[in-house]
């Protein structure tokens, strides 16, 4: 019987590792070149796949950090006594293969037809996955206004910070730093808080549509936090890391 | 066939010369992964006891205090998780299952381990008797930290770790051998390492 | 241990009900909340994949793999709502004694649970196998000597677990990779 694509499976697919990119101290971009990729939408994920030499196998998901038409890249963290992200962030090079799966997600996605000023919270690599929304909204043309608000740890852990410097015309960015601050930082300092939210979020009124991505701490505190500025629940979408650094 | 990952290290192969003592199918980890079903819970000291029930009767319980002031012993063990990784000689301390099931009269086949959480995981009498279980409550020379199972836990270590219950209560004496929390869910209802019994069936 | 969400067993889900269900909305059977599948607690470090409620704490699924084969109970929910769909499967809330328990075996289809009648055969497929078309009755799940448990009600639009006007949904092609999920190993020690 013709194999057809069916609508539903993960296959799992050998990837190109086309570049490592170093982002910061601990972590970096992974482009890759799946055969046959069906693309994805901004705000998914992959699932990889290690195997040692013995047949050990480790799997792991990481969030899309490239929109939709771009070629393909993850942002991986190396997490301190971790088992893939050291192997990922430290010995995978370009040349190299790794096996994923995926897209998959269809719950904390964002596409332009999609209503509401964006409002963004992202907790140290809690950021990709925003990264990739906001990259898609402006190769879309979307006019959605947007704000991102970003808790790190310090400014060197801050991921894609070029990046989103150069693009404050197209979309606010907020930092808060949570553990030191360089001399003559004008940021924000400390973890954020319903004042801090108060005064960056979009008013409630407004009916924003809301991401929030990191560490488990970091994404209930904000969300009990948002609900207590009036957010309605419903329009905030949720994505736990569960306990990482970078934040 | 998934290719290999290049450079992907496996770190976790038993020390040269002491392969026997890893049973089939296991790796050995030098941590002590944390792996839960549930949130952790949180009983606070004066709150905690540890009971022997029977057909819905507590036969004996003890407070924090009286059970502390049981006598303990030191144990070191290999433990090996259902999951494949296994640790060698870790050293806990507690009071061992003999001296608690002294303290009542039974002629009770299986007991069922329950748990802050709701956890619970079946044994039968002669795998926690003879010296092969504890009730642990100090880990690697200190208390046994909360989302390892403090402040105490059972300790089986002939049987797969799911059977050594964290955030242990009590031992409820049974007639028959029914499936506690994973051995509901597919679980082998007894264990055993070193036939590999992973699975119902296995 | 921090839990995680339902984001996080995404590809869990896809593999056992051959879609995307982190969308879908899920209803708890012991205190009533619905939330989206990715706003559940989930424990992925364990035996298993064990999915609780964020009100309640109760267990609403729990995911084991043995020997290549995935399977789930859904006990613990009172329906899981594919959005956009019929799918609205009614799990026995009102048989607390029942548990439903799907089995898929990654790349041959669906397999029954052995606690259930077989309404499909206990051989591997040759074909995909749909979870339901448009135009069929609705699939049963039930005990052999009880009534058939439908996954939809009598008087509803018979399950599809893809839009109406798509293809069905296969759960399986024969030349596909057994999958592996490997063994999940703690990050953090």
């Amino acid at each position: 019987m013709e194999r057809t694509a069916v609508r539903g499976r993960l296959t799992w697919r050998t990837a190109a590792v086309t570049s490592v990119t170093r982002e910061t101290a601990s972590v970096v971009t992974i482009g890759l070149d799946p055969p046959d990729w069906p693309g994805h939408r901004a705000g998914q994920h992959l699932e990889v796949r290690l195997t040692a030499d013995d047949g050990y196998q480790a799997e792991r998901e990481y969030s899309i950090a490239s929109a939709p038409g771009e070629p393909l890249a993850i942002t991986v963290e190396r997490l301190e006594g971790g088992e893939v992200s050291p192997y990922l962030t430290e010995e995978l090079r370009a040349g190299d293969e790794l096996e994923l799966r995926g897209p998959i997600g269809g719950y904390f996605v964002w596409e332009p037809g999609d209503s509401g000023a964006l409002l963004l919270l992202a907790g140290g690599s809690g950021v990709v996955p925003l990264r990739s929304i906001l990259r898609h909204r402006h190769r879309t043309g979307s006019d959605v206004p947007a704000r991102l608000l970003y808790s790190s740890r310090t400014l060197p852990d801050v991921i894609y910070r070029a990046e989103l410097d150069q693009h404050q015309d197209r979309v606010q960015v907020s930092y808060t730093l949570t553990r030191s601050q360089p001399p003559g930082w004008t940021g924000y300092t400390g973890r954020i808080n319903q004042a801090l939210l108060a005064e960056v979020a979009w008013p409630a009124e407004t009916r924003p549509l809301t991401y929030i991505c990191g560490p488990t701490s970091f994404v209930e505190t904000a969300a009990a936090e948002l609900v207590g500025l009036g957010y309605p629940p419903e329009r905030v979408k949720t994505e736990r890391f569960g306990a990482t650094g970078g934040h | 066939m998934s290719p290999v990952s290049r450079g992907f290290r496996h770190l976790h192969r038993a020390p040269a010369g002491e392969e026997g003592r890893v049973p089939p199918g296991q790796y050995v980890t030098d941590g002590f992964p944390v792996l839960s079903a549930g949130p952790t819970p949180h009983t606070p000291l004066e709150a905690w006891t540890f009971s022997i029930t029977q057909g819905g009767q507590t036969s004996k319980s003890w407070t924090w205090q009286e059970f502390r002031a049981l006598p303990a012993e030191t144990i070191t063990a290999d433990i090996h998780c259902v999951t494949r990784w296994s640790k060698l000689d870790t050293q806990w301390r507690g009071v061992s299952v003999d001296r608690l099931l002294d303290q009542v009269e039974h002629e009770a086949p299986y007991v069922m381990a329950f748990c802050d959480g709701g956890y619970t995981t079946n044994l039968p009498i002669e795998d926690v008797t003879g010296g092969q279980a504890w009730v642990a409550y100090d880990y690697d020379g200190g208390l046994l930290e909360a989302e390892h199972g403090g402040p105490a836990r059972l300790l089986v270590p002939h049987l797969y770790f799911w059977k050594s219950a964290k955030w242990v209560r009590g031992l409820d004496l049974r007639d028959h051998d029914e499936p506690g929390f994973w051995e509901t869910y597919g679980y082998h209802m007894y264990g055993d390492p070193w036939k590999e019994q992973r699975y119902a069936g296995d | 241990m921090d839990a995680l969400d339902g984001n996080a067993i995404g590809g869990l889900l896809i593999d056992v009900f051959g879609a995307e269900m982190t969308a879908a909305g899920s209803t708890c059977a012991t205190c009533g909340a619905t939330r989206p599948v990715a706003e559940l607690v989930v424990y992925r470090r364990a035996p298993g994949t064990v999915v609780r409620c964020r009100t309640c704490g109760s267990v609403l699924m729990v995911f084991v793999t043995r020997h290549g084969v995935t399977s789930v109970d859904l006990a613990g929910l009172a329906t899981l709502s594919q959005p956009g769909s019929a799918l609205s499967r009614r799990t026995g809330r009102d048989r607390p004694a029942c548990r439903t328990s799907t089995q898929i075996r990654n790349n041959e289809g669906i397999r029954m649970s052995h606690e259930q009648s077989m309404s499909m055969s206990d051989e591997p497929q040759e074909e995909p196998m749909s979870m339901g078309q448009p135009d069929q009755e609705p699939m049963s799940m039930g005990q052999p000597d009880q009534e058939p448990m439908s996954m939809g009600q009598p008087d509803q639009e018979p399950m599809s677990m893809g839009q109406p006007d798509q293809e069905p949904m296969s759960m399986g092609q024969p030349d596909q990779e057994p999958m592996s999920m490997g063994q999940p190993h703690e990050d953090s020690m």
